[in-house]
């Protein structure tokens, strides 16, 4: 049970429930400010950028990347894993944190469920992209079709992956959306212009508010949320299997999934952490996401970061004591001393050593600190993907096969492109769609208080 | 069809819900309460029941079935290809494939059904009993049957009034 007198209060202020609305809707129905413009041509002009290299993919094709026979796969997979990562705090934030009961999720997981859609369809740009004839995508779909019917490889890791990643756009997208029903409903009743009171009527899709729907309400939450809870293990799983099931040396080891799914809460949590910093200083909204909901993100990084260096401790470890060579040269000569040992310790860095700055109350509470070194980790985990990627592949068993693996204008252009994709629905969600679930923070407004018991 | 209510204004919600206890002890009917957020003891007090858990069960259980037969199906019957000498009863790398539709499907549908049975639909129209219930208060609305005497309305406005509502009005939706 939360205890407001041990652990203070959710929401700071002594607020009535209409002033939570009020304050939660500012951003909404305040004129649009000047950064707002400049931060939406920004990452315009990004995605202008990644739509020119989608051009240049689609129309030339893969030639134009700098993946090679050796390295196969390069920029393209790093970004898919890279984004699928980030992608999974929204449900471990919704989800994980509402099954162990812990009230200070309210406030943060709208965003964080927004991001995870957000990030999720980033990254299925990318094996679309990378099929080269993005026309006949739908090859990989099991329909009955006139070639037999044969049907697809239903034992391939590549093609769970495709039913996990929808699968888990749709469900988030599920979740998130109902969950903003309620919140829907009272922009309906507060919109001011006609055009708003239209189209938030439909996107309310009637909410009454009514304790019958509430109760269903709560009932198919619940339902999403234990549903979902299993998918945030299993689609980094499958995203690891895809690597785990090839034979290529650093790849084919059994801690892949485990390590994939803590890395991509670890990378998830770092991108809530810079998005929620961001959005409570821009719009103040410092009474709701408050400290302490700082300092338990920080915190629930420092268990993770130890996680992940136990894994890159694991990993070494257990190609030593293989004693197979391919396994050792792709660890020590390779890794840790080899061509691309600035990735490697650039991982090893922001992901292992600097979060352990955590430690100190005064670096948690530091916001501008605690900032850089999320920004650090999300550095952090896609060097880790790039480790994993390219040094496995340029280096594989044969010395005559090696080749080393430079990106290209294309490639860069494309996770530029994403980056701009990325901004730009954040932007438009921190505009027209309540950034904290105005419902479950009122309901949490006055958890703990004596007079609830 | 128009129906006459009682409509009462509550601040808080422990009021609200002596107000709702007060209200049913002395055999008033609570049609229904608008709240801003879930409250747990009003679900206890109308009696609200939900079969979306149950039937979220069933959806699984019926998408275990039939992603698991088609992939037997698919596999096995209908084109039964052999690669690398595997069998193709391959039930182990089924496994994936069949956890995963179970989430989509029973999610998919559970939604489906919330908006069953609250009947909701994009743009529908919304006719409420005070809407001040979707913002910072709690509206309890009581039936007024025609047989009802201004004695027993009385009654009812002043047990609204007595367990702490703001505002009682009567109305018609």
């Amino acid at each position: 049970m939360y205890n407001k007198a041990i652990r203070g209060p959710l929401v700071l202020g002594n607020k009535n429930i209409g002033q939570i609305t009020s304050e939660v809707l500012s951003p909404m129905e305040r004129k649009l400010p000047v950064w707002w413009y400049i931060a939406l041509t920004i990452s315009l002009s990004a995605l202008t950028f990644g739509a020119w290299a989608a051009y240049r993919t689609i129309a030339f094709g893969i030639g134009e990347w700098g993946v090679n026979n050796t390295a196969g796969w390069g920029w393209g997979i790093i970004n898919f894993v890279w984004w699928i990562g980030i992608g999974h705090a929204g449900t471990a934030f919704s989800i994980f944190l509402l099954v162990l009961r812990q009230k200070w999720r309210t406030s943060i997981n709208r965003s964080a469920e927004a991001m995870t859609v957000f990030a999720i369809l980033c990254a299925s740009m990318y094996p679309l992209l990378h099929l080269g004839r993005i026309w006949l995508f739908f090859y990989i779909l099991p329909y009955p079709n006139f070639r037999g019917p044969l049907w697809i490889n239903f034992n391939s890791p590549l093609f769970w992956d495709v039913v996990a990643i929808s699968t888990y756009v749709f469900a988030s997208a599920t979740f998130w959306y109902v969950g903003m029903l309620p919140d829907f409903a009272i922009i309906r009743e507060r919109a001011s212009s006609k055009i708003k009171k239209v189209v938030y009527s439909i996107l309310s899709f009637g909410w009454n508010g009514s304790a019958k729907t509430w109760f269903h309400f709560e009932n198919l939450s619940l339902v999403l949320a234990g549903i979902t809870a299993a998918l945030v293990v299993s689609v980094h799983s499958i995203v690891a299997m895809d690597f785990a099931t090839a034979v290529e040396p650093g790849w084919h080891t059994t801690i892949f999934p485990p390590y994939f799914v803590v890395g991509a809460i670890f990378s998830g949590f770092a991108m809530v952490l810079t998005l929620v910093i961001i959005m409570r200083q821009v719009f103040n909204l410092k009474d709701f996401i408050t400290d302490s909901h700082i300092n338990a993100i920080t915190k629930i990084l420092i268990f993770i970061s130890l996680i992940m260096a136990t894994g890159y401790a694991t990993e070494i470890f257990i190609s030593w004591y293989s004693g197979n060579q391919y396994e050792m040269f792709t660890f020590f000569h390779n890794r840790i001393n080899g061509d691309y040992r600035w990735a490697y310790w650039i991982m090893v860095t922001c992901n292992a050593f600097i979060p352990q700055l955590f430690w100190f109350k005064k670096v948690r509470s530091n916001i501008a600190i605690v900032f850089v070194i999320a920004l650090l980790i999300n550095l952090g985990m896609w060097f880790e993907r790039f480790v994993i990627v390219v040094t496995s592949l340029t280096k594989d068993f044969m010395p005559a096969n090696w080749h080393s693996y430079h990106p290209t204008i294309v490639e860069i252009g494309i996770f530029i492109g994403t980056l701009g994709f990325f901004v730009t629905g954040i932007l438009i969600f921190f505009r027209f769609f309540p950034v904290i679930a105005i419902h479950e923070i009122k309901g949490v407004n006055n958890i703990g208080e004596e007079s609830n018991h | 069809m128009s129906q006459s209510i009682i409509v009462g204004i509550f601040d808080e919600e422990n009021t609200l819900l002596t107000g709702i206890h007060k209200l049913q002890e002395e055999g008033f009917k609570v049609l229904d309460v608008i709240s801003p957020y879930p409250v747990h003891g009003v679900f206890k007090a109308l009696k609200t029941k939900s079969n979306i858990p149950l039937l979220g069960f069933l959806y699984g259980l019926s998408a275990f079935f039939l992603t698991w037969y088609f992939l037997y199906w698919a596999n096995v019957i209908s084109y039964p290809l052999t690669f690398g000498g595997k069998p193709h009863n391959a039930t182990p790398s089924f496994i994936i494939i069949i956890f995963v539709m179970v989430i989509n499907l029973t999610g998919f549908l559970s939604f489906i059904t919330l908006l069953g049975k609250t009947k909701m639909y994009p743009g529908k129209k919304v006719k409420l009993a005070d809407i001040r219930g979707l913002d910072d208060k709690f509206v309890v609305v009581v039936e007024k049957d025609k047989e009802m005497t201004y004695d027993k309305l009385d009654i009812v406005k002043n047990l609204m009034t007595e367990s702490g509502a703001s505002e009682v009005n009567e109305k018609t939706v």
